[in-house]
């Protein structure tokens, strides 16, 4: 037995991709929440699991606490945050989620709340000023990330291969490239980013083995979301989403605070008393899912007392309008999977605000159907995410796919401020599509394209996601130019768009990122600034590649010689051989420039071989013999 | 003769239509742009469809070829991946909806699909008593009235009816021109599309005035 060839090839002894249990690769599923972020991974019996802390906790509060020490930002994160969120309330950061890929004008348009000063920066995602320096949301969140990704190593006993992170999946291109950039900035092999209410049906759908429609129901800290799935022979088929991304049970916090506030007649509303406020509202919140009252007693400034007794009737009362605006994107959520109620098999509940009974009675009320809520609200997005992360990494090879769908519909500005849509909302993704423009004027020279997100008519309606300009359109009598405007939307949701002119062939393409988001060159920068891992996470991501590119190869290779080695001599074979030994035991090895070339060598030392197939076909083929017969 | 291409993957031969793995590595290849979306699904063509095969079909195809499956290969083929399946989900959009896959059968045929955006202006003449009829009855639902949402389903399901009709028309037309190879039959196709996407529109107009009526509460 040739012990090369049986290097050469797996096709026939195992399946290169094929993984043994030593080689399980190190993956997690985190569930980047508003208030709270968990970290989960598959366990060896293949059941997903949420990794605790050291003292057994597993949620962590999205809590982020700066502080200047030495002329260095310096971060407290999760609980030890949590108890600075009295004191320095300016300098505390809670629910960063709610800024992710936002710019000032959002923040200001959505009416969102907070205590800290904001900055807006050239065109793009907002500064949150802290400890005396401007950091962006995008900073904050990879620093839950990093504590996330560290318990995991350590629980889980090594470096991780890579990782799912969840989204809303009423995110916009910005907020989903806000969160990707988070985990790059962590030093977080992103594989995926994946809807939540996706990630909690892959987790109830492997529990229960169910078929069906199902629509999901999602009501976090901060978001809601709505999603309409389609289960059939292990295909997870989104037909439709809907949601508001900044609604969420931190609203109702908001809402009994304010009740109080009323109630407790003049005070000093600072931030600090602000803050205390919020959290006896959440407690209060919480508490009434059990209880049907709750007694609060707010300290005053002068040491004085305020009681009060909230039922959850009041609190229901209060909340009412909040819960019923859920029922809005519920509704076009039904109607776009072109389904009424009753064609559904369950309701699923996740998120901690779906505790509230209130929620649960509306959902109910909605969807006529008891909603399930077998797991764990709070966990369930991170252990959908966990599966899917082990399933990306090749470690479980079930059957399992998730189909997903592009949230908001996308399009580019046309004449008197219209929005034409190129990608319409829920189609499934990944997609491309194109459509033609033409010039309006003699002999324009450039053409400015506006791309936009949203369901609206009007551009001052949608989200504003890049705009770009295709120059040196040759001059041609208005209409005659073709331009042609493509949206490729991929498996992250995330968008691309290029113009071509098409007569001439003139292109430009941008990724649509830099509006919003943070470059590539500036990730590369906080990385290295943080060095933490920076330099050798690069490295060994090459060295991974290379390593794949290698192995491709010599399976390729491998499966060639099998076919068609008899086109070779015997000399010739030998040295074919000999040069894959070099090739694999240099992918053993660790010099990454080294497999590189060691590629580009066997391929040129090979292509005689590549030629000598070709020629044998097209001779077979003008023989007038059909190449099947030869197979 | 077909003709023979080489894979990119171990440079061997493969014959077009091009299938999408290599027959010798079984590296997945790029789509064949010449495969119709009826090829690559499997069916007859026609524009009558088993829209429960084409999905039976689309699930398969998505499990050989989803980019989940080479989130761990080589960056070549996580880029086929994605083509293969951005192809794969053209294809579905286009044969499940029927005015879309009515276009794309145009289109084989060496026919203009029509202009999406059209609709707007019917020049038949019975047509557009028909629309001005039916733009009465839509600007005649009070939103403020509490019987509205009664008013919109009831408009909504004489759209549908209408619909239904239109794409019967274009169904029998194909048929014509099919079997018979009718003169004038891909004209009369063209001529219930527009109809067909007029009443899209009008079914827009009234979903649009359901969500204002929604946005209320």
């Amino acid at each position: 037995m040739d012990v090369l060839l049986d290097i050469a090839e797996p096709g026939e002894s195992r399946d290169p991709h094929e993984m043994r249990p030593e080689d399980q690769r190190r993956v997690v599923g985190i569930d980047l929440g508003t208030t709270y972020s968990l970290v989960a991974s598959v366990d060896r019996e293949g059941k997903p699991r949420c990794i605790p802390d050291s003292q057994g906790r597993y949620s962590l509060p999205s809590v982020v606490y700066c502080q200047e020490k030495g002329g260095e930002a310096v971060f407290d994160i999760g609980y030890d945050a949590r108890s600075a969120v009295a004191d320095r309330p300016e300098d505390t950061i809670v629910s960063v989620k709610r800024f992710m890929g936002r710019g000032l004008e959002d923040i200001q348009k959505d009416n969102v709340t907070s205590p800290y000063h904001l900055h807006g920066a050239e065109g793009g995602m907002i500064r949150i000023e802290a400890a005396g320096r401007q950091i962006s949301p995008v900073e904050i969140s990879a620093e839950i990330l990093r504590v996330l990704k560290d318990r995991a190593e350590e629980v889980l006993g090594g470096a991780l291969f890579g990782a799912v992170i969840t989204v809303p999946a009423y995110f916009d291109d910005a907020q989903r490239q806000a969160t990707k950039d988070a985990g790059r900035l962590a030093g977080l092999n992103v594989m995926r980013l994946v809807n939540e209410p996706t990630a909690a049906a892959l987790a109830y759908g492997l529990e229960e083995a169910r078929e069906g429609m199902y629509a999901v129901y999602d009501l976090g800290g901060g978001t809601f979301d709505i999603s309409i799935l389609k289960l059939t022979q292990g295909v997870f088929q989104v037909m439709s989403t809907g949601g508001n991304s900044s609604l969420g049970g931190d609203d109702f916090d908001d809402s009994l605070s304010a009740y109080l506030l009323q109630e407790m007649g003049p005070v000093k509303q600072d931030a600090e008393m602000m803050q205390r406020i919020r959290q006896i509202s959440r407690n209060a919140k919480e508490a009434l899912t059990d209880a049907d009252s709750v007694d609060v007693e707010v300290p005053r400034a002068n040491g004085e007392r305020f009681k009060k007794t909230i039922t959850r009737e009041l609190f229901d009362g209060l909340i009412k309008k909040l819960v019923r605006a859920t029922g809005v994107p519920c509704r076009r959520a039904l109607k776009d999977a072109g389904i009424v109620p009753t064609d559904l098999q369950g309701v699923v509940l996740v998120g901690g605000s779906t505790r509230v009974p209130a929620v649960r009675q509306f959902v109910a009320d909605l969807f006529k159907h008891e909603p399930l809520c077998d797991l764990d609200p709070d966990q369930v997005v991170a252990l959908g995410a966990a599966h899917q992360a082990d399933l990306l990494a090749g470690n479980n090879r079930s059957d399992l796919l998730l189909l997903d769908v592009t949230p908001l519909s996308l399009g580019i500005e046309t004449m008197g401020g219209l929005v034409e849509k190129i990608v319409p909302r829920n189609s499934p993704i990944p997609t491309a599509r194109a459509q033609e423009f033409t010039t309006f004027k003699d002999g324009q020279s450039a053409m400015a394209i506006h791309v936009l997100q949203g369901e609206r008519e009007t551009v001052d309606e949608c989200r504003s996601l890049a705009r770009f300009e295709l120059r040196g359109i040759p001059a041609m009598t208005a209409g005659a130019a073709r331009i042609r405007v493509s949206f490729q939307v991929d498996t992250d949701g995330l968008l691309t768009v290029a113009a071509q002119e098409q007569t001439t062939g003139l292109a430009q393409s941008i990724e649509v990122k830099p509006s919003y988001g943070l470059s590539d060159g500036e990730i590369e920068q906080m990385l290295r600034d943080a060095m933490e891992h920076g330099a050798s996470d690069i490295e060994e991501r090459m060295l991974r590649e290379a390593r794949v590119e290698a192995e491709r190869v010599l399976a390729a290779l491998g499966a060639a010689l099998k076919d068609d080695g008899h086109l070779l001599s015997e000399s010739e074979k030998r040295k074919m051989k000999k040069d894959m030994r070099v090739l694999f035991d240099l992918s053993q090895a660790e010099d990454t420039q080294a497999i590189n070339q060691g590629v580009s060598d066997l391929d040129k030392a090979t292509g005689f071989f590549a030629q000598r197939r070709m020629d044998r076909s097209i001779q077979q083929a003008m023989a007038g013999k059909k190449l099947e017969d030869f197979g | 003769m077909s003709n023979l291409v080489a894979c990119w993957s171990c440079k061997g031969p493969i014959a077009t239509p091009r299938p999408a793995f290599c027959p010798t590595c079984k590296a997945i290849q790029p789509p064949d742009l010449q495969l119709s979306y009826f090829e690559l699904f499997d069916q007859p063509k026609g524009f009558y469809l088993d829209l429960q095969s084409v999905e039976e079909r689309y699930r398969t195809l998505q499990q050989a070829f989803h980019p989940d499956r080479y989130a761990t290969r080589s960056p070549t083929e996580g880029r086929f991946s994605m083509e293969q399946v951005t192809r794969l989900n053209e294809g579905l959009q286009t044969l499940r909806d029927p005015l879309s896959r009515a276009g794309y059968l145009l289109q084989l045929e060496g026919r203009s699909p029509g202009d999406e955006s059209s609709g707007a202006a019917p020049s038949d003449p019975a047509f557009l008593m028909e629309v001005m009829e039916l733009r009465e009855e839509l600007e005649s639902v009070d939103l403020d009235k509490e019987n509205a949402s009664e008013q919109l389903d009831q408009l909504r399901e004489n759209a549908a009816l209408r619909i239904h009709d239109e794409v019967q028309g274009i169904g029998d037309a194909f048929e014509e021109w099919y079997e018979e190879n009718a003169v004038g039959a891909l004209d009369s196709v063209a001529l219930f599309m527009d109809r067909l996407r007029y009443h899209r529109r009008y079914l827009e107009e009234i979903d649009q005035m359901e969500e204002r009526l929604f946005d209320r509460e």
